[in-house]
């Protein structure tokens, strides 16, 4: 009796084809559909300049989203993602106004908005892991104090008349890829690596899993759940910042409801709002579902009411497969 | 179940003491500047974060100084329960006027139906309100400032082309500048509008629909931003995809539009509405009111249109 | 007996991918008996009880009430064929009363009307417990009970309908001494009733105590039927295991060592001045009743509550455990109780749980080492046997024994110098419970510290060097080997008790 293999899963191959491809590879199958299907609607769906703009698109949230596959990986979640955005652009880009070359206001600009997300998931999880509040109240509240935050600092007013090379940062290409593009890849490359073979990312599984079980297996519960926080915190501040730059204007009524499409699109790739369960990857699809899904409807033209009903139900859609594919 | 888990929470004093001083000074400062007003308005605006609620705004106090009037300025951030409640604590405290912006045309009628009950007249600006007895509506003319930008892009495009709307297609105002706007291009039969998408009002959505529509018509000549945000996010994703060729007109001649019409971008016009005249005209209506004058069903406030020429003139004169 | 049987379940067959949970299995149950279902986990037994139960779906056979055929589809279906299950983990609601929950789902209305009829429902109650020999209030809120008192609401809950069968899925696993004479009591006034009992549990003894006859699966087969009366233990264990087993507890003697842990004076939560030393080549036994404060005590040690005052010294140095990371950083490992609630990330894989605590070892800079990492993991599983396909498997996929022994393979793994084990059989089979005896026994070989906590008697005695026995948070006695028996221990464990007169163990 050694551990070694009992038996393979023979049941598997008795199911039929149809439902293996589903269940292997569910939302990603949903992408690939909606991307024949725009194909064959719009001439101007497949080509590289809109490939490229849809990536565009999707990078604000989509770098949000990789830092809320964290949070909701521990059984979290983060509602002040939205806020944040517009906060950490309005207080960043106030820093580009002083008098003072961009060489050196550019390295402030960064540090202001990365402080700022530090600070806030520094915050949220002071009061989750101090207090006990649930991560949901706790980053409800910050989301409106943010957002009034933001318009109390800003006076309702955008941030405006910057530098002109500041629109680079957002709306740079190398080699002919958006820079926002290339910064969520690599932000996602990193994600993938720090979750799949760090102790950090492992911790985080754990937390997600059984708190209690992972405290007594000698994780340091609280530090994680920080960590967790402040790199949502500092991915929203990120998002924020190149939002800003694309704007070349630090708006505060920036990232409106972005919360709903971060954790939809994180909960479309598969993860468990209860924790424990998700993957990177499946983020980076969902976000891409969404985002092909909005982007595919403004090239046709579809009615405005009619794109906000379809996205939900492609929401739902991608949440059913996900669901069979676990049965 | 063998152990009992204790969850030990300690709050230090200091703590506790640093979120309740703020409070207790905060309610303290706000008790009573006395100061004898004439009358008491409440006002709750559709939101305080656009510059042109921050305009009308303006214009309300101003004209609200001249004649003594105490203000109480709330906002509804585009939230109707939010605005409904604002209404009801102002019949509460038993104002003698309120101005409304609603944050819902229809929505909004019951809680001014309750001001009607309490026999408290009700204003609105800026926007309509469906149902509910109102004393007075004042606002911008948005069909004329619609028709005014077609005819503007139909100028620039001498009567022909490709053009896009950045629509918010949920709020009476912009349903009517967009009317105004497609009454005027209809004119021009050699003006197509192929694409009409929400941008939501705000630029960073703007820029996201616009980006979309310039990968599906790469033949576009126009854009129409119902307002400032719409235009401007409109530009951001023409600057970006490095399009020329697009004229792009906005509404509400905001500092940053205005801006960007100067610097010779691709925004070449801006439907300017006067929103301090909208707060001041209010304002005028409810004295009209009080003094025994029943002011007109619907006071259109007028609009115009600039572009560099005449904002240059304007700048150097 | 003579007459036709209350339940038959014929040639039951259930597949799942990769297993046949059970094959052909034929079992049947009359009025008024006990009928025991015993056999190691992944026998087949919690799966035979989730069909009869109406949550699972059988592939092959019949099942017969009163010798009609019945189908069931829902747990539903199974209460209204008059058959109630107790699971192992009540199914209770904490804040609701003992009447509420009793008729939770099928509360007695007004007339027709939507509000339910609260008199009506506190008389039904009573009713049952009555029935059963209990005068609990109705309206008492099941979170102010004891384990034994829920586990009467849980009986009074499957009861309460007109149910003639009752499947109780090791109802004794959180009792202790005398709350199990009285779940007996409640078994036998039952039998007298007419009521047809089937019941689960590891616990041999019970099975010869209160058993009219007991049935053993074996891997998802039938092996035996037979009156209790006509079977013995040794029997019993060999049908169960499939080989004969020279001895239930198995002994190695060793010298005693040096002192590993010292605690002086000790305090914190329950626990008043604990003065307590562990040796090597030593199993300290802590015995008690559930809520004396052994597992306080264990986690205490490791680090998991927080202590008041008192000095804890290990081999001779004094440590400050304020977290389970310190704990463990030192050499102290706790295996808790209830492994899945405490122990296991149900949601990770075999390899991952097992690693979880030492990630350290795998890793450089941050980074796990993959090839490490299962080396390790590898090493354990197979070091403990461990039974599956793959250690990339949800470890919630394994059974109860074989969860049990991916925890030690964690704590194996830590290499602490001091091992705490807080009921590390409960709900195991006899099989595995006698690999861990020997493992227990092969850690005190290779001098480490081991502290076993247990409910089970028979399994301290058997097992242990010398017995510690806390009674309300307090250390109440020392007995060596040689000197203790069950009666001396549960002397001491209620002697407190005594002096203060009669106190329920509520705050549990």
């Amino acid at each position: 009796m050694v551990s070694s293999v009992v038996g393979v899963d023979f049941m598997t191959s008795r199911k039929n084809i149809l439902s293996r491809i589903l269940s292997q590879y569910g939302i990603s199958l949903a992408l690939l559909i909606e991307i024949i299907l725009f194909s064959r609607l719009s001439p101007f769906f497949f080509t590289t300049e809109n490939i490229l703009n849809v990536t565009l698109q999707i990078s604000i949230t989509a770098i949000i989203a990789a830092g809320m596959t964290f949070v909701i990986l521990t059984a979290g979640i983060d509602l002040s993602v939205g806020a944040l955005v517009a906060l950490s652009g309005v207080l960043a880009t106030s820093v580009l106004k002083l008098p003072i070359p961009l060489i050196y206001s550019f390295p402030l600009f960064l540090a202001t908005g990365i402080l700022v997300g530090v600070f806030s998931g520094w915050l949220s999880a002071f009061f989750i892991t101090r207090f006990n509040v649930t991560p949901f109240i706790v980053t409800l509240a910050l989301m409106s104090i943010w957002r009034g935050g933001a318009y109390l600092y800003t006076g309702g007013r955008p941030v405006w008349g910057l530098p002109h090379a500041f629109s680079m940062l957002g709306g740079g290409r190398v080699a002919g890829i958006p820079l926002p593009t290339l910064i969520m890849l690599a932000v996602y490359a990193a994600a993938y690596i720090v979750l799949q073979y760090t102790r950090f990312g492992r911790h985080v599984y754990a937390v997600g899993g059984n708190q209690e079980a992972a405290r007594l297996a000698g994780i340091n519960t609280k530090r994680v759940l920080r960590q967790v926080y402040i790199l949502c915190g500092v991915l929203s501040a990120l998002s924020g910042m190149l939002l800003a730059s694309r704007m070349n204007s630090g708006q505060p009524n920036a990232g409106l409801m972005y919360e709903l499409d971060v954790i939809a699109a994180v909960v479309v790739g598969g993860a468990s709002l209860f924790g424990g369960r998700g993957s990177i990857v499946g983020t980076f699809v969902g976000a891409m579902l969404i985002g092909v899904s909005r982007n595919g409807l403004n090239l046709l033209n579809v009615n405005s009411y009619i794109q906000q009903i379809i996205v939900g139900l492609v929401i739902l859609v991608a949440v059913m497969l996900d669901q069979m594919r676990k049965r | 179940m063998t152990f009992n888990q204790r969850v030990s929470v300690r709050i230090p004093k200091s703590f506790i003491l640093a979120v309740i001083i703020p409070f207790l000074v905060l309610t303290g400062c706000g008790k009573k500047e006395t100061r004898k007003s004439s009358k008491i308005i409440g006002v709750t605006l559709l939101t305080r974060a656009h510059l042109f609620y921050k305009d009308l705004e303006e214009g309300l106090l101003s004209a609200a100084a001249r004649n003594n009037y105490e203000l109480i300025i709330t906002a509804a951030e585009f939230d109707l329960g939010r605005q409904s409640g604002q209404i009801e604590d102002f019949v509460a405290r038993r104002v003698d006027a309120i101005i409304v912006c609603p944050a819902d045309s229809r929505g909004v009628g019951p809680a001014i139906a309750k001001a009607n009950q309490a026999k408290i007249p009700v204003f609105t600006a800026d926007i309509a309100s469906q149902e509910g007895e109102v004393v007075c509506h004042v606002a911008s003319d948005n069909i004329a400032g619609g028709r005014q930008a077609g005819e503007y892009l139909a100028r620039t495009l001498k009567g022909k082309g490709n053009i896009a709307i950045i629509d918010q297609p949920t709020l009476t105002s912009v349903l009517d500048r967009v009317q105004g706007f497609k009454d005027a291009v209809a004119l021009y039969p050699d003006m197509r509008i192929v694409a009409d998408v929400n941008g939501e009002g705000v630029r960073d959505k703007a820029m996201q629909v616009a980006s979309d529509i310039l990968q599906a018509h790469p033949e576009l000549n126009g854009i129409f931003g119902i307002n400032d945000d719409s235009a401007l996010g409109a530009l951001d994703a023409v600057q970006q995809f490095k399009r020329s060729g697009i004229s792009i007109v906005g509404y509400d001649a905001t500092p940053p539009a205005v801006d960007a019409i100067l610097k010779n971008t691709a925004l070449k016009a801006d439907v300017v509405q006067y929103p301090r005249r909208i707060g001041e005209t209010t304002i005028q209506k409810i004295r009209e009111y009080f003094s025994g004058v029943p002011p007109q069903k619907v006071v259109p406030v007028e609009v115009g249109i600039v572009d560099r020429d005449s904002l240059s003139r304007t700048q150097t004169r | 007996m003579s007459s036709s049987p209350l339940l038959e379940m014929l040639h039951i067959t259930k597949q799942y991918p990769g297993v046949l949970a059970l094959d052909d299995v034929t079992f049947d149950l009359y009025a008024g008996e006990v009928h025991c279902l015993v056999g190691e986990n992944g026998a087949g037994k919690t799966t035979l009880i989730k069909i009869l139960s109406g949550a699972l779906p059988k592939d092959v056979g019949e099942l017969r009430v009163n010798g009609k055929p019945v189908f069931l589809h829902s747990p539903a279906d199974a209460f209204e064929a008059g058959i109630g299950i107790i699971h192992q983990d009540f199914k209770l609601v904490p804040e609701l009363t003992v009447a509420e929950n009793i008729f939770l789902g099928r509360e007695p209305c007004r007339g027709r009307s939507p509000f339910i009829d609260f008199e009506k429902m506190r008389e039904g109650a009573r009713a049952v417990l009555a029935q059963l020999g209990e005068s609990l209030d109705p309206r008492a809120r099941i979170g102010t009970l004891s384990v034994a008192q829920r586990q009467v609401v849980e009986i009074a809950k499957s009861l309460s309908g007109k149910n003639r069968i009752l499947a109780m899925d090791e109802p004794s696993a959180a009792l202790t001494g005398k709350e199990l004479k009285n779940l007996f009591a409640v078994i036998r006034r039952m039998q007298e009733e007419g009521v047809g009992i089937i019941y689960i549990s590891h616990r041999i003894d019970e099975i010869f105590e209160i058993g009219t006859r007991v049935t053993v699966l074996r891997d998802g087969k039938h092996v035996h039927t037979c009156k209790t009366s006509e079977a013995d233990r040794r029997g019993l264990v060999s049908w169960m295991v499939g080989r004969e087993m020279d001895q239930e507890y198995p002994k190695v003697r060793l010298q005693r060592g040096k002192e590993i842990l010292r605690l002086e004076n000790l305090n914190g939560g329950k626990l008043r001045n604990i003065h307590l030393a562990v040796y090597q080549g030593e199993i300290l036994g802590l015995a008690g009743l559930v809520g004396a404060g052994r597992t306080e005590l264990a986690r205490l040690i490791f680090g998991a509550d927080r202590l008041e005052n008192g000095r804890i010294l290990l081999d001779g140095k004094e440590i400050h455990p304020h977290s389970p990371r310190d704990a463990i950083d030192a050499g102290i490992g706790l295996l808790t109780e209830d492994r899945n609630r405490y122990g296991l990330i149900m949601e990770m894989s075999i390899e991952k749980n097992i690693t979880l605590s030492n990630l350290k070892a795998v890793s450089r800079g941050g980074f796990i080492q993959g090839e490490k990492e299962r080396g390790a993991a590898q090493q354990f599983a197979e070091e403990l046997r461990i039974k599956t396909p793959s250690l990339d498997r949800e470890v919630s996929t394994l059974s109860g024994g074989n969860r049990q022994k991916v925890v030690l393979a964690r704590w194996l793994f830590t290499r602490s110098r001091l091992l705490l084990f807080d009921e590390p059989t409960a709900g195991i089979d006899v099989g595995v419970k006698y690999e861990i005896y020997n493992l227990l026994n092969q850690l005190a070989l290779n001098g480490k510290g081991v502290v076993i906590i247990s409910s089970d008697l028979p399994e301290l005695l058997g097992l242990c060097d010398r017995i510690v026995v806390l009674c309300e948070g307090r250390i109440t006695g020392e007995l060596s080997r040689e000197e203790a028996t069950e009666e001396k221990i549960m002397l001491l464990a209620t002697s407190v008790v005594d002096m203060r007169g009669h106190r329920d163990d509520r705050e549990a």
